[in-house]
Order: structure tokens, then C-alpha cells, then sequence
């Protein structure tokens, strides 16, 4: 079962994962739009104020409440007094929880004040929560409850990232008032459930919720907000200078509004429900019983569908041979999807997307889970976030009735990232082998509405349609030696399933993937040590690298020899190597059926499956590399067809059949070279000269080849070709096809 | 004289040639348009010279003034009387009959093409047909012409019978459409006014190549 090959011990330098990406951006994007759970943001800030009749003396004096002047309040709600941009607030606090060990959802029930994170009075009472019990050192102290902290009366919270108190208050003289109720706060969620008796003559709630984020996007970019703001006012704000704050105050209205991300890199949302009920008019002798107010921000669950968002493409950067292009759309089951991926002119993957989820929770079991845009019935999703950048795309999903009448639901996170490649990166240890990395990462985060339910396990597959070539291996490397096996040999022969290539968080079955259009991987023979490129025709994926590359002065991959998945996560991962076109299921388990593998297209299934509240598949990526191949003459035909004039520009065009005259299908990139063209004509559309063949400096076009970058037997398809030839002469030119590699 | 002698000469390329094509365009949605109606004959490069001649040019469309460049020949005048274009590597690689137009509903033609191959591993000589705004540059046609080029129609001369006829789709406008048919049309029986040269081209078939020669030297002569 098991063949043996050394992987070379290798040495190298890194620009590694978290120090390109600053670390879990996904789950940051998810927290600042819609849900909590997620590294490196400032912990949540909650604080309140309740307060009712007789009108009492605030903390420092001044007289009967002077801050409600500048606030003139109406119920249900009143428009929010956000704040400006504050560039204090947005430090990344050193404070910040890792997600390892971070409390999801923080103290439930009536709360224990600590001291000076409490403040009440006769018919008062104010208090905060925060992550680290801090106050965040830029609350604008314009608002109310700034107000109380400048008094001096607050300086601390409670620690916590989520609260559920329940008030009691009475005046205590004058007139008897009384509010009774709850309040709470998450960052999905923002509650005050209040019922005030009679004779009540003033209510004043002040709530709010505040949060920094990093941004997906780096400094000048933008990110779109959507969310239903009812009775609350609410806003995200950065430190940029132009186009900073996006904010709305209408009840229940839907809000969408793009802020720019400052120099730090990061985003606040703040949160306010404010109301003052002046209720003296109804309380001589005829108010009609409790009187209650509620109010909530739909974050999370309650985020509300966006419009499907157009296809699109994310352009290559004009580079031949060295930058990603491909295209997007949101799938009409699958999530977002990017087909037609190519690095330069060299296609590395048709399609990539989620065919399904699978969500247990300890009150939800279903199977196949589409993610759909606007989807209906039990888990149904909905699309609440798209957005694309010039190197990545990303979708965000909700899944609701999980299950129905209740307000759970789960977030899953679609990201496609696709990196140019970065000096002095190494990819795999030897350091000689180009790559450019890509991370096609799908997160998720359950968000229950009870804190006694829980994640029994989630899956959630990535399928990956490679185009690389035909030759496909899975392999797990010794913590020792470096030596790789391959299961099923090299290359696999037959549809292959491995179930734990993680295992519950730690290493499992296997180590990596590769595929090369070679009759196998390009790997170094068995017994042969010392810095050799690894495989330099392939694509690659390590979820794992031995623990011996530890040792590799600049390696940054190896991880201790421990999986390359979040800190923390017991998480488990299963493939499967299927042929195209594979049967979709909804278990991974089922996909393979023991057809033939080798020499033919395959589909490469990543299935996640996850344990806890949140976590993040494919989080190490893969790489590819854009200056490989081996260069071969197929036995390609040519035909030419005549010359007519653009008369546009005058440039002579022309069109060229080549035909597959072989047995077996060429696999490109596939380049026509054109020598010897006649002195003065130039060919215009040229994508290149060639480097490594002989005459250099020979201009080459690409030919155009199908979505699996192959033309197989007997196929034919056409180059154009442009030429100026500003004198109008006959043009003639010599022709060569080379098909695998660099020129 | 000298012009009896031409046509005879072209007609006799045009005997010994299965290269005929009747060909018709529908313009009834460019009616009313003032522009220019283009034939280039272009060489592929090999050694090989081929003859084109555009006989039996009709239209309810008008005419305006043309331009020609290379070796282009009007034994009788310019459209609606035949026109003839000829290749040569060396000499007239480039030829083009441009010719204003007011376009009116329909216009059709015949092609009447020599076959001469092309040598090894050069492109055929090619014959197109281009709707250019008077402006001689802008085409007044979007068509599915891989190049870009918006040509209507072509006919690749690569040496087997009858050539490679291709008529593109005009997506843009609407209605725009060309039919080539080999062998069709009222111009493929010899008019009788010409049918002495036929008989005439067949003697001088031996010597049609060096002919043509010494047509376009007479041609650039006069």
C-alpha cells in the first residue's frame, strides 16, 4: 500500500502565512458585519444606563441630567450620537483574547457587579462589560454613558464579551417608579426588555456596544456594511480621513453603506439605543399597565440578504507566467465559486467551491446544507456579505432555522485568496521552487440563541477541480527523516478516500497533496537527502510538514510538526481523490468508488469537519508554481489561414489551426513561436519571447485551451494572430508549438 | 487594344479557375448609409500569384469614387464593371478596392478566383470583403471575424478546388447577411460579349502567370 520516496531536507526562508495576512482576517470580517468569535479585534465594550423618575442628580453634579439637553429623545428610539473617528480606538489592544481560549459567549443571567464597574442610585443604575474589563480609552465622551465615566464613577467592567442582567429598579422617593426587565448584549445582539410601573414620570435607557476590528482589506480599501437597525443607531467608523463613518438611525430600516479603512488598519462598529419616555401626561390616574421597550441591532442571525452580487473576474496583472486570473459567482448552491484559475497562462484549477453543509448541533441534524443566496426552509442561507478585492473574494452565509422557531443560526465564511508570488518566500523547505500561494479557506461560526447549545460537529467540504495534470499523490511525511510515503503510489492509482489526514486537531493519515502533468511527481528519488526542489511541476498542498524541518533556518511552515489549522482547533479533515465527473454527494465518505485515477482529470474533495463553535478549513492554502514545466514539441498540426486587414489600426490579422495529431491529449500552457517573421512586420498580440529556447527573444503567442488546459487527440482549435506591418508587405514567418513549459 | 487584351488574359485565369462564387449581401439595414464598400485581395506570402476578378457587380445602392491600391485592375471602368485584383508576393502583396457607397437594400457580385497554391508553410492568398464608415477606418459592421478585422466574408485561395469561402455573422446591425454560393448567380455563364476571350484563355493558359505580369506592368504603364 505504502511506496517510499525522499522528500529532500530542505532549507529556506519564509514570509509565512500569518505575517502576509496579519492573521485570521475571515473571522474579523465576520465579527465587525455580523458575528462574534474571531482573533485579533479589541474585545467588545457593552455599557448601560437606566434610570427613572424623580429626575436624579448625575454623578459629578450639574444639576438634573444637562447631557439629555443635547439629546433630545423620542421612543422607541433615538438616533444614536455616534462617534467620530478615533484613531485611539482602533489600536489593536495587546488584550485581545486568542481564539483558543477566548469565551465565546460570556456571563448569562443576573450579574454580580464588582466593585467600580457598577454605578446606582436612587432609580439608577449604570454598568459595563468588556472583554478584559477595560473601558475602551476612546469612548467619546460626548455620549451619556461617556459622561458617566468621565464623572469618575466607572473604572472598569466587568469581564465579559456577552451580558443577560436582569434590572430591578424603584425610585425610592417621590413619586414610587419601578422598571422591571432584562437587558442584554452580544455582538449579535442587543436587548433591553423593559416594564416600568406606574407612576412612572421618566425612563431613560442608554445603551451601547463597541468594537474594533481588523479589516479584511488593507488601509484605502472599503468595506461595505448592511445591516437592519431598529430602534438603535449604529455605525462603523475607521481612521481614515474621507468617507469614514457609515451610520444609520431608521427603525428598521434596511441600512448598506461603505466606510474607507484607515492607516491602522482597522474598523469600529458602535452601537446606541437611547430613549427618554417622558410619560408624566399618562400617569395621572390612568396608565394602561406595563409599559415596555425593546430595541435590537441585527447583527448575526438577524443580518438580512443581500442582493446576489454580479459574476466577475479578478484580472492578471499583465505578468506573463506570473499572476493569478479567474473568475467568480455565486453559485446557485455551491457558495461562491471561482473557475477557470490560472497562474499566468498556466491553468491550475477549473472550479473551486462548497457543494454542501452538514450541521449537527445538540438541538439541529441535517444533512446538505446548500449555500444559496436567498435560500428557504430548514437551514436555509442567505447571502449577507460579498466582496471582492484584487486578490481575493469573499462571501459570507447564514444559515437559519437551525432549527425552526428558533434565532440560531450559522455563519459560514468563503474566502478565495490568491497571492503573488513574494521574494524570498519558501514554499517548501529547499527554497527552490517558485510558488505563489493561494488559500481558498471556508470558516464558520455557530451562533446558538441558548448558551446550553452547542456544535456536535460541522462539515463542510471544498471541492477543487485541478488542472495541473493527471498525476495525482498523497503523501505523509516521517517527523525524522523527511521521507515521504505515498499512499497508493506515486502516482494514485484509483479513486482514494482518507478519512483523518487531521485527526481531532493533530496529525493524522496524511501530510500533502500534489498534482503535476507529469506520468508522476517530479520527486526526489528515494535515498537522496539535502536541499532539492520539491516537485516544482506541481500544485501543492501541506496541511502538515515533519517535524524536522523544524530545524531549516528560515522555514516557517512547519508548525512544530503539528497541522497547520488554528490554534487550538480540534478540528478533523478528510480527502478524497475522485475522477471527474465525480458523483457530489453529501458525505465525503461516499465520494469514492474505486475508478481509475491515474491518466485521467480528477476532482480533489477537502472535507472539514469541526467541533467547535467556530473554526476554519484550509487555513494552510497551497501553492503553485509559475516558473515550471518541462518543454516538449507535441505532435501538433498547423494550418495557417490567409491575411486580411484591420483597418482600424492596420495590422494584419490572421488565424491559425492547430490540431492534436497525437494519441494523447497535449496539456499546456501550449505556445505557438513565430520565427523568422520578415524584417520589418512584428507580431502585435505577442504574450512573450522565449528565454530558454533557441533563437531567444522569438516572439510566442498562447494558445487558447480548455478549461482542463489541454487539447486532446484529434481537437483542433485557432490562435489569432496580429501583426503591424506599417510598409504593407508580404509577411512570412517560420512556426514551432511547444507545449508543458517555460520558453 | 490594350484593354481587350487584359480581359482576355483575366478571363483566361478566370477559365482555368473552379473558384466561382455568387455572392449576395442583404443591406437593407445599413440603407441609407454613406460610406465605403471594401475588396482586399491579400497575399499569403507564398510564391504563387493568384487573379480575382469582381464581375457582375449590381446594387440599387450608389457608387461613389474609388481607391485602389496595388495591382488593381478596371479594364472597363470602375464598379459595376468587373474589377480585377491580382496578387504577388514581391510586388502587390497588398491590394485594395475601396469604393464610396451610398448602400441601399442589396448588392451581389461574382468571384471568379484563380487557385494557385500557396508553397509550403506559407498562408493562402485571401480575398475579403469589409462595410468601412467614409472615414475608411471605422467598420460599419460588428461581425464574428475572429481577428477583430469585422470582415464580412473571405475566400482563402490555399490551392484546393473552390477554395475556403467563409461569411461571417454581422451581429451588429441587425440584419446584415451575405450568402457565397459556388458556381451561382447569373455571371457564371460568360457574357456573350466576352465569350471570344474564353476561347482565347484557353490558348493562352500556358502563359496566363507571365501574362498577368506583363499585365500589371502594362497596368502601371498606362
Amino acid at each position: 500500500m505504502f511506496e517510499q520516496s525522499a522528500r529532500g531536507f530542505h532549507s529556506g526562508g519564509l514570509i509565512g502565512r500569518n505575517g502576509l495576512r496579519a492573521g485570521g482576517i475571515l473571522p474579523l470580517l465576520l465579527l465587525g458585519v455580523s458575528a462574534p468569535a474571531s482573533a485579533d479585534t479589541s474585545p467588545p465594550f457593552f455599557g448601560y444606563l437606566v434610570a427613572i423618575a424623580p429626575p436624579f442628580t448625575p454623578p459629578g453634579g450639574g444639576g438634573a441630567m444637562p447631557m439629555l439637553k443635547n439629546i433630545p429623545g423620542t421612543l422607541p428610539g433615538r438616533p444614536a450620537t455616534l462617534p467620530p473617528s478615533t484613531p485611539r480606538l482602533l489600536r489593536r489592544r495587546p488584550g485581545a483574547v486568542p481564539p483558543s481560549s477566548r469565551t465565546r459567549r460570556g456571563a448569562s443571567g443576573t450579574h454580580a457587579h464588582p466593585l467600580d464597574s457598577s454605578y446606582s442610585g436612587d432609580g439608577f443604575y449604570a454598568t459595563c462589560y468588556s472583554g478584559d474589563g477595560t473601558i475602551p480609552d476612546g469612548l467619546n465622551l460626548t455620549t451619556f454613558f461617556g459622561n458617566l465615566i468621565s464623572g469618575g464613577n466607572l473604572t472598569s467592567c466587568s469581564q465579559a464579551s456577552s451580558f443577560n442582567d436582569a434590572v430591578n429598579l424603584s425610585s425610592g422617593s417621590g413619586p414610587t417608579a419601578t422598571a422591571n426587565g432584562t437587558i442584554s448584549g452580544s455582538m449579535a445582539q442587543l436587548s433591553v426588555n423593559l416594564n416600568v410601573g406606574p407612576p412612572t414620570l421618566t425612563v431613560i435607557i442608554d445603551f451601547q456596544y463597541l468594537q474594533t476590528f481588523d479589516s479584511p482589506l488593507p488601509p484605502g480599501s472599503q468595506l461595505t456594511f448592511s445591516w437592519t437597525a431598529d430602534g438603535f443607531g449604529i455605525a462603523a467608523f475607521s481612521d481614515c480621513t474621507e468617507n469614514c463613518t457609515a451610520s444609520s438611525s431608521n427603525n428598521g430600516d434596511q441600512y448598506t453603506e461603505t466606510i474607507t479603512i484607515g492607516p491602522s488598519g482597522q474598523y469600529s462598529i458602535f452601537a446606541e439605543y437611547y430613549a427618554t419616555a417622558n410619560l408624566e401626561a399618562v400617569t395621572v390616574g390612568s396608565l394602561p399597565g406595563p409599559t415596555s421597550y425593546t430595541g435590537s441591532v441585527n447583527l448575526g442571525c438577524a443580518m438580512q440578504a443581500i442582493p446576489t452580487p454580479a459574476s466577475g473576474m479578478i484580472p492578471a496583472f499583465g505578468l506573463p507566467g506570473n499572476n493569478w486570473s479567474l473568475n467568480y459567482s455565486i453559485g446557485s448552491n455551491d457558495g461562491l465559486e471561482v473557475t477557470g484559475v490560472k497562474l499566468g497562462n498556466r491553468s491550475m484549477a477549473s472550479k473551486m467551491s462548497v457543494p454542501w453543509v452538514n450541521i449537527n448541533t445538540t438541538d439541529f441534524n441535517q444533512q446538505n446544507c446548500q449555500l444559496q443566496a436567498d435560500g428557504s426552509g430548514s437551514c436555509a442561507s442567505k447571502l449577507v456579505y460579498f466582496q471582492s478585492g484584487t486578490n481575493d473574494v469573499t462571501a459570507i452565509y447564514v444559515f437559519t432555522n437551525i432549527p425552526q422557531g428558533t434565532q440560531s443560526c450559522l455563519v459560514v465564511t468563503q474566502n478565495y485568496e490568491f497571492d503573488q508570488p513574494q521574494p524570498g518566500d519558501m514554499c517548501e523547505p529547499s527554497g527552490n521552487v517558485g510558488c505563489a500561494r493561494f488559500y481558498p479557506t471556508v470558516a464558520y461560526d455557530y451562533l446558538p440563541d441558548d448558551d446550553s447549545k452547542s456544535v456536535n460537529e460541522i462539515d463542510i467540504p471544498m471541492r477543487i477541480q485541478f488542472t495541473v495534470g493527471k498525476s495525482e499523490t498523497i503523501g505523509t511525511d516521517d517527523d525524522v527523516t523527511g521521507i515521504e510515503n505515498f499512499f497508493d503510489g506515486n502516482p494514485v492509482k484509483k479513486e482514494l478516500y482518507l478519512p483523518g489526514v487531521i485527526q481531532n486537531g493533530a496529525p493524522g493519515a496524511a501530510d500533502d497533496f500534489y498534482q503535476t502533468y507529469l506520468s508522476q511527481i517530479d520527486s526526489p528519488p528515494a535515498g537522496v537527502t539535502g536541499p532539492i526542489p520539491d516537485c516544482p511541476t506541481c500544485v501543492q498542498i501541506h496541511w502538515r510538514w515533519p517535524l524536522v524541518f523544524q530545524s531549516v533556518p528560515g522555514f516557517g511552515d512547519d508548525n512544530g510538526g503539528e497541522p497547520l489549522i488554528p490554534q487550538g482547533s480540534t478540528q478533523t479533515v478528510d480527502i478524497a481523490m475522485v475522477a471527474y465527473p465525480d458523483q457530489q454527494q453529501n458525505a465525503c465518505s461516499n465520494l469514492a468508488s474505486g475508478q481509475q485515477l491515474s491518466g485521467v482529470p480528477s476532482v480533489f474533495w477537502y472535507c472539514g469537519k469541526g467541533y467547535d463553535d467556530s473554526d476554519t478549513f484550509f487555513q494552510h492554502g497551497g501553492f503553485f508554481n509559475p516558473l515550471s514545466g518541462t518543454l516538449s514539441t507535441p505532435n501538433i498540426s498547423l494550418t495557417k489561414g490567409g491575411f486580411r486587414i484591420n483597418h482600424s489600426n492596420g495590422q494584419w490579422g490572421q488565424t491559425v489551426t492547430l490540431t492534436n495529431n497525437g494519441s494523447d491529449a497535449v496539456t499546456g500552457p501550449l505556445a505557438l513561436v513565430i520565427g523568422s517573421l520578415t524584417p520589418g512586420v512584428t507580431l502585435a498580440n505577442a504574450d512573450g519571447t522565449t528565454a530558454n529556447v533557441t533563437p531567444t527573444g522569438t516572439p510566442y503567442v498562447f494558445a487558447p485551451l480548455d478549461a482542463n488546459s489541454q487539447l486532446g487527440p484529434g481537437q483542433s482549435l485557432t490562435v489569432t494572430l496580429q501583426f503591424t506591418n506599417p510598409k504593407n508587405v508580404a509577411i512570412t514567418y517560420s512556426t514551432q508549438v511547444y507545449a508543458g513549459g517555460l520558453l | 487594344m490594350l484593354r481587350t487584351i487584359l480581359l482576355c488574359l483575366f478571363a483566361a485565369a478566370a477559365a482555368r479557375a473552379n473558384s466561382v462564387y455568387y455572392v449576395t449581401v442583404d443591406t437593407t439595414a445599413l440603407g441609407g448609409t454613406t460610406g465605403d464598400v471594401v475588396f482586399d485581395f491579400l497575399s499569403g506570402g507564398g510564391p504563387a500569384d493568384n487573379a480575382l476578378p469582381i464581375e457582375g457587380f449590381t446594387t440599387d445602392g450608389t457608387l461613389g469614387t474609388p481607391t485602389t491600391t496595388g495591382t488593381v485592375i478596371e479594364p472597363f471602368g470602375p464598379l459595376p464593371n468587373t474589377v480585377i485584383l491580382v496578387t504577388d508576393p514581391n510586388t502587390s502583396p497588398f491590394n485594395e478596392y475601396l469604393t464610396g457607397f451610398t448602400f441601399g437594400t442589396t448588392m451581389s457580385f461574382l468571384l471568379n478566383a484563380t487557385e494557385n497554391a500557396p508553397g509550403p508553410g506559407s498562408a493562402p492568398d485571401e480575398f475579403s470583403m469589409y462595410f468601412l464608415a467614409a472615414d475608411g477606418m471605422t467598420s460599419l459592421i460588428t461581425t464574428s471575424d475572429p481577428t477583430g478585422a469585422d470582415t464580412l466574408l473571405t475566400l482563402d485561395l490555399d490551392g484546393s478546388p473552390n477554395g475556403i469561402p467563409t461569411v461571417y455573422t454581422v451581429s451588429d446591425p441587425f440584419g446584415i447577411s451575405a450568402t457565397m454560393t459556388l458556381n451561382g448567380g447569373p455571371s457564371a455563364v460568360p457574357e456573350p460579349s466576352e465569350a471570344w476571350c474564353v476561347f482565347a484563355g484557353i490558348l493562352l493558359i500556358g502563359i496566363s502567370r507571365a501574362a498577368g505580369r506583363v499585365c500589371r506592368h502594362l497596368h502601371r504603364g498606362c
